[in-house]
């Protein structure tokens, strides 16, 4: 997160009507803030500006506080997320089993960067640090599920996996 | 209540109390750093560590609540290293660009890790250079000095209501920042830069201004709204520099943008330096006695001609109430005309007359402090934020941490919309019929104050038989709210203990006579006067409207309120007058009719018949041009003196710099031309001047006198509350006409009169006036942002750009009062603050 001036904020075209939804449910709810903007990320997989505005309005908080909450924990996203979540491990065990070269073959196949998203909003990489499977090393997660002994022939087989896979 | 044991000492307090205030009881201070006392505790710094028998790790005494039988210890040798240990923590990150830094010599952290002997920097860690905000206005934020006690932003949302800045992110990562970087949407008013503890938020046009030590600091009133903060000027060199407030004052260190920046105005080129006559057409400087002889002379020589009634004078509410006095003396007595008045002729001077009728107070009924802890509040037809900030921090406060039923009646909706338990948004011009629905829903819910009804007021009946004929549906329908809307706000403000009634311009100036009545009924209902907290509170936009009444500037009455024996013209009958051609001179002390007065454009073409006209003011300016003679007097920086607030409280102000040039302290000036018309000796300091008008007004006592400083002890005698408080005859309220359009005029926060106009800090925020249209109408008139509107009332018209926006109701639009270019206030017709006028794209 820079502080630097942002360029260019363009405004979201998103349909709030979940985000609402979501707000009924908990309103008279007493400490209601996080089940909402979890709840709304729930629904949309991140939570988008318009709904950090709405909740602002509903809630009667100001923005800015919501937007402290939203940047201080690491489960929320102000930004699209893909469909599928691609985990890496570089933790110790899978860093000397070679976990830089899965995380390579990825970027290259993928075109995206740590904890970058597809413009398609299909994929969305992230390095992490362990995932507790030291024994499978190199290990991967695609959303839940978890590929061990990992390597770059399995990269691609994965991906051609979820290719085919329905994005809803 | 609680009992505990701090330090061996036994202290029972409330429960809920935390272990830092149990210890203040005692006297014992523990160390603290995030801890402000003005906001909700915060306990990031850990500096305030004390141990709890029993409790294995230290505990935050700042944010810890008592419990019952605790023994807390606050001195002992582990807690100093702990203390001492975090000061050093803290300092890794922290880069000692202290000689450049502005907040060197006034450093909470410097301070901090003095105290605590932090003295060792045993750490270090590769820095992080964060980027400087340098594209805010006024503030500038270098988070690399930030040591994240968040008091910036617990001030600017809970005191402020402003919304600004934020904790962003978390861990190593933190920065105080606004949401997604973008712009500072700010009020300005810099009171997060009083409360950052280091050089973070600074002011920028204060920095490197000074070592804040080389200034001279001088503590006074700030001369902008009547909330009457305590401020203090800090200057060098015969420039001010910044002003401050410190949170031990009674507006507890806070200040608006025009407070703590609108002080720029001091140093703007078109100060008046010398005084200036004309001659032969033209305006020439001259000497000061070549100009007071002039001025006397042909003074003299309209009274001899046309008598004393051809000379009028219009005084001011930014001058002190010595100059009022002397002001009302000169007119009255050396020339012997009881034409004066002033702006009060507006709405105020009636306001108050009604006020002094029914409550027998001369402006509000207790302090603004009273404010703070009232169960209800409601604020009608006026825009605090703009009209007196201060009042507005106590609103927020009531109504957030005291949890105070708030109801805001706005044609507009306006900051306070935020905290409002109801807004009722009614349609322009239909403050009464609202304020009459307001009464009618209270009745019929049964929520007037019975006991304090049936003991202390008359008339009840009167008014009850009055509203039985009137209908809630029609009342509501002319106010053009809902009858619901109604009777939930009735709710929420009847059958309360503490009750606060505040009303502003729309009332005051908009509303009249009528509906100034028609709000103290309402105020009476609810047993507003008769409560500890709360009471009734009119609100004016600048600094010593109160004072200056108190002086007598008005045809009708002398200092003190003893009536005139020959009531004088008032405003508009001076208007007339000159027109007539029966008034042929006129003084405007500090009085600029042609920046913000309605009608402006009829009273321009009246000062143009004048035989003689003398301004008396601080800068030049359309009217100081038309002007036979100009003196330049004193801004309030400038002169010592006095000023009242509405709430009665008479505060001091002192000289922190002398005028520019040969400019000089307007009691100085009125003092000697006084002298020079009668012969008698002119007054030698304003200290004569002040004793002289406590004799004569006979409402002000005491005696100046220096506490912490501050020059205090002067005193308003609050007038006993009336046997019985008399209800008016309820007015039956016409629905206000149908106009395609309604132009509001009024105040926004970032200005306050036309003074602050001048002040090159207020105008980087806020450059020039603006027509506010609503978005529905824009697009169907095809006016976009920022593009040209033409605004019609009458034959007068104003052109400026248009803000598009949706704070106001379709069918109404807003235009600022301050601004000379735009001229807003001159399609106004005399007493009101809206006008039906025709809109168009230009």
């Amino acid at each position: 997160m820079s502080n630097a001036p942002a360029e260019e904020i363009t405004t979201e075209e998103v349909d709030l009507t979940a985000a609402n939804h979501v707000i009924d449910k908990y309103l008279t709810l007493h400490g209601n803030l996080m089940p909402v903007l979890q709840g709304i990320q729930d629904e949309y997989g991140y939570v988008p500006r318009p709904a950090i505005d709405l909740v602002a309005d509903r809630l009667n908080i100001y923005p800015s506080q919501i937007f402290g909450v939203l940047t201080f924990y690491a489960q929320f996203h102000l930004k699209p997320r893909g469909r599928f979540i691609i985990r890496v491990c570089v933790g110790t065990a899978c860093h000397v089993q070679g976990a830089s070269r899965i995380v390579e073959t990825f970027f290259d196949k993928l075109h995206i960067g740590h904890a970058e998203t597809t413009p398609d909003l299909r994929y969305t990489f992230e390095k992490v640090a362990c995932l507790g499977a030291c024994g499978m090393a190199p290990l991967a997660m695609v959303n839940d599920a978890t590929y061990g002994k990992m390597t770059v022939q399995k990269v691609e087989e994965i991906i051609a996996d979820y290719n085919q896979r329905p994005m809803k | 209540m609680v009992s505990l044991t701090i330090d061996g000492k036994n202290v029972t307090v409330p429960a809920g109390t935390t272990i830092l205030d149990a210890a203040a009881q005692l006297g014992i201070t523990i160390p603290t750093l995030c801890w402000l006392q003005k906001v909700s505790p915060t306990g990031a710094c850990r500096v305030c560590a004390v141990e709890v028998e029993g409790v294995d790790r230290n505990m935050t005494a700042c944010n810890t609540p008592v419990k019952e039988g605790i023994k807390v210890t606050t001195q002992s040798e582990a807690l100093t290293a702990a203390r001492k240990k975090i000061m050093e923590l803290m300092l890794v990150n922290h880069p000692l660009d202290c000689p450049v830094c502005d907040a060197g010599g006034e450093c909470g952290l410097q301070d901090a890790c003095y105290e605590l002997d932090a003295v060792r920097q045993d750490y270090s860690a590769v820095l992080e250079r964060r980027p400087i905000r340098y594209d805010w206005s006024l503030l500038e934020s270098d988070p690399n000095r930030c040591i994240l006690c968040e008091k910036c932003v617990k001030v600017d949302h809970e005191i402020v209501g402003a919304d600004a800045i934020a904790v962003v992110n978390r861990g190593e990562a933190t920065i105080i920042d606004t949401v997604d970087g973008k712009p500072l949407n700010c009020e300005f008013c810099g009171n997060c830069i009083e409360a950052c503890p280091t050089g973070t938020l600074i002011s920028k046009p204060f920095k490197f201004r000074g070592r804040p030590w080389t200034f001279t600091v001088t503590k006074s009133v700030c001369g902008f709204c009547s909330t009457g903060c305590q401020i203090e000027y800090h200057s060098r060199n015969n420039r001010v520099e910044r002003v401050t407030s410190s949170d031990t004052t009674y507006n507890n260190g806070n200040l608006c943008i025009n407070g703590r920046f609108g002080y720029a105005y001091l140093n703007t080129p078109d100060r008046l330096t010398v005084p200036l006559v004309k001659e032969g057409g033209a305006q020439v400087s001259a000497d000061w006695n070549r100009a007071m002889t002039g001025a006397v002379a042909k003074l003299k020589e309209i009274v001899a001609g046309a008598g004393p009634q051809a000379v009028a004078g219009i005084g001011s509410p930014r001058v002190t109430n010595e100059e009022s006095y002397l002001f009302q003396k000169l007119l009255r007595d050396a020339i012997g005309t009881g034409n004066i008045d002033s702006e009060a002729r507006l709405g105020y001077a009636q306001a108050q007359a009604v006020l002094q009728g029914i409550f027998g107070c001369t402006g509000a009924s207790a302090t603004i402090d009273r404010i703070d802890r009232a169960q209800a509040i409601l604020v009608i037809g006026c825009d605090l934020n703009a009209e007196s900030t201060g009042v507005e921090y106590r609103v927020i406060k009531a109504a957030t941490k005291n949890d105070a039923r708030l109801v805001l009646a706005n044609m507009r909706n306006v900051k306070l919309k935020k905290y409002a338990n109801a807004h009722l948004s009614y349609r322009p011009g239909a403050e009464l019929a609202l304020i009459t629905g307001l009464m009618k829903a209270i009745l019929d819910e049964g929520l007037e104050n019975k006991e304090f009804i049936a003991a202390a007021t008359s008339g009840f009946a009167a008014l009850q038989g009055a509203l039985a004929s009137q209908q809630l549906a029609s009342l509501a329908e002319a106010a053009g709210v809902s009858e619901a809307s109604l009777r939930e706000a009735a709710r929420y403000l009847g059958k309360k203990k503490d009750v606060a009634v505040i009303f502003g311009a729309d009332v005051i100036r908009g509303g009249g006579v009528e509906t100034v009545k028609a709000v103290a009924n309402l105020a009476l209902l609810l047993g507003a006067p008769m409560a500890e907290n709360g009471g009734i509170f009119p609100i004016e936009q600048k600094n010593n409207i109160q004072g200056m009444l108190d002086m007598g500037v008005a045809p009708d009455h002398l200092p003190g309120y003893r009536p005139a024996a020959a009531p004088g013209k008032d405003l508009w009958q001076i208007v007339a007058g000159i027109e007539q051609g029966t008034v042929k001179a006129l003084y405007l002390l500090g009085c600029d009719p042609l920046a913000t007065f309605p009608e402006s454009d009829r009273i321009r073409k009246a000062l143009a018949r004048l035989d003689l006209l003398i301004v008396q003011d601080i800068a030049t300016s359309e009217l100081t041009g038309l002007a036979h003679v100009v003196f330049p007097g004193a801004a309030a920086a400038e002169k010592s003196g006095s000023f009242t607030t509405p709430d009665n409280r008479v505060q001091c102000l002192s000289r922190a710099v002398t005028p520019p040039g040969d400019a000089r302290e307007d009691w100085d000036i009125i003092g000697e031309l006084i002298s020079r018309l009668t012969g008698a000796p002119h007054a030698r300091s304003v200290a004569e001047v002040t004793v002289e008008m406590q004799e004569a007004s006979g409402i002000y006592g005491g005696s100046c006198t220096l506490v912490d400083g501050r020059c205090s002890g002067l005193t308003k005698a609050m007038p006993a509350a009336p046997a019985t408080y008399a209800f008016s005859a309820a007015t039956v309220p016409a629905a206000p006409a149908v106009e395609p359009f309604t132009l509001i005029v009024g105040p926004i926060g970032f200005h306050n009169g036309s003074m602050s106009t001048r002040s090159a800090n207020n105008l980087t925020v806020s450059p020039a006036g603006f027509v506010e249209v609503a978005s529905a109408d824009a697009a169907r008139l095809g006016i976009v942002d920022g593009g040209s509107v033409r605004v019609t009332a009458a034959n007068v018209s104003i052109t400026g750009p248009a803000k598009v926006s949706s704070r106001i109701q379709a069918g109404t639009i807003f235009a600022p009062v301050h601004f000379r270019d735009l001229k807003a206030s001159s399609l106004l017709p005399a007493n009101a603050t809206s006008v039906g006028v025709k809109v168009e794209k230009a």
